[in-house]
């Protein structure tokens, strides 16, 4: 595993960084490898990368993946870099894509998004929450609430008479709809726990609230405006 | 005063929680008027921190974390916000997960600074040396303080040991401490004067 820091961006076509170029640093070496395309060039982790690579999983990804996680990620991680990288850019990234529905489904999943989140924000606010475990699980209801608020009202609002709407202008939205759908279940089934998965909440906490910055997405909390977005 | 690198400088956890700082997301800065929330003792502790660094000497603290971690972190992270007497306005459970994270995330830096000295379990003759000498009971430490001063007592130093603490346990009984034990308490907002 190399941890390497790349912003990258989203559209219909997959994943992509503009301004990357890999140069060696202190935790990985690039080398060069005879391509059919001409000199290919790779990465190898050194010590230092090593290091950092435990450092990580140790200290930030044991607080939101458990161990088995943490191996099939690994597992993951290994058999993609065996692939050649047209298989990677043909067949992963559809792996990513979200189905893109039609516009009266979308509308009436986004509705039932929305019951199913003000339902579990009444509950939420009844409880009073005293461990770090609760205060996860309420955030994340709350910040799924109005997430799921802000594509009813905002994000998705004149879909029905947008004309010519550009679904894969959206793959974010789609990506939290999508995630949002999922986590409900797993949501209404800790709330009826005394002791909630403190891993299991911060994974989604971190997906949810961590994983976008303002730059990317407009519902984030590294948006100064993001009080304008809140309905 | 001034520092002697032969002294042991230790620290109570309150205190290296004080010497956070808290990251105000983007979304909220404006309403609190910064994007850094700080304890009211911070600049005196980080002082101290400076001039410690400057001479060279490591500073302690005690370990194992105390089993209340989890409760005093939301404990400081509430009275920080408190402090501040700003209503977060909108999602006021996510604000409160990120101060929460980030006062775990820079607690854990601060850390990295300390050298440890273990708490002492056998703590039960310091626990009744209170409990026979405080006036007030409710003076009497918690097992937890009484751990930390049966810890530090037992640590080797040649010279002085300061413990420095906001706990009222700890600077209502420092008279009876520095008799016993010969520990001096150093409350949190004098901490400055040790420089």
């Amino acid at each position: 595993m190399i941890p390497i820091d790349v912003d990258f961006r989203l559209n219909k076509y997959g994943s992509f960084s503009t301004d990357l170029v890999l140069e060696s640093t202190d935790y990985y070496n690039i080398y060069e490898y005879p391509a059919s395309f001409g000199d290919g060039k790779g990465l190898h982790i050194v010590q230092k990368g090593r290091e950092l690579a435990k450092e990580v999983v140790t200290t930030k990804l044991s607080e939101i993946m458990k161990s088995q996680e943490i191996k099939e990620l690994e597992d993951e991680i290994n058999d993609m870099s065996k692939k050649r990288a047209d298989e990677l850019s043909n067949d992963e990234h559809k792996m990513l894509f979200v189905d893109i529905d039609d516009r009266t489904h979308l509308i009436s999943r986004i509705r039932t998004v929305h019951i199913d989140f003000l339902d579990l924000y009444e509950e939420v606010k009844k409880q009073e929450a005293s461990t770090i475990a609760d205060i996860t699980f309420s955030a994340l209801v709350e910040y799924c609430f109005y997430l799921s608020s802000f594509f009813m009202k905002k994000r998705f609002k004149n879909i029905e008479t947008a004309g010519d709407y550009d679904f894969d202008a959206y793959m974010f939205d789609y990506y939290f709809l999508y995630n949002l759908e999922q986590i409900i279940p797993i949501l209404k089934k800790q709330l009826g726990v005394d002791k909630k998965d403190e891993t299991l909440l911060n994974k989604f906490y971190q997906y949810f609230v961590q994983s976008i910055k303002e730059q990317k997405y407009p519902f984030s909390i590294d948006n100064k405006h993001l009080k304008d977005l809140i309905v | 005063m001034t520092l002697y690198d032969n002294n042991t400088y230790s620290f109570d956890d309150c205190s290296i929680f004080n010497l956070c700082e808290i990251n105000i997301p983007n979304s909220w800065s404006e309403m609190f008027g910064t994007n850094r929330l700080r304890s009211y003792n911070y600049g005196k502790l980080v002082r101290l921190m400076a001039s410690l660094n400057q001479q060279n000497i490591i500073p302690y603290r005690f370990i194992p974390e105390s089993e209340k971690f989890n409760s005093n972190l939301i404990k400081h992270a509430n009275q920080l916000l408190i402090k501040t007497k700003i209503n977060p306005a909108f999602m006021d459970l996510v604000f409160k997960k990120e101060v929460i994270e980030s006062l775990k995330f820079s607690f854990k830096g601060v850390l990295k600074v300390f050298n440890t000295i273990q708490k002492n379990d056998n703590f039960q003759n310091i626990k009744q040396f209170f409990e026979q000498n405080c006036q007030v009971p409710t003076n009497v430490p918690n097992n937890d303080d009484c751990k930390i001063i049966g810890g530090l007592n037992s640590f080797n130093c040649l010279g002085n040991k300061f413990f420095i603490s906001a706990d009222n346990h700890f600077r209502n009984n420092c008279d009876l401490i520095k008799q016993e034990w010969n520990i001096t308490i150093v409350p949190e907002h004098e901490c400055h004067l040790l420089c």
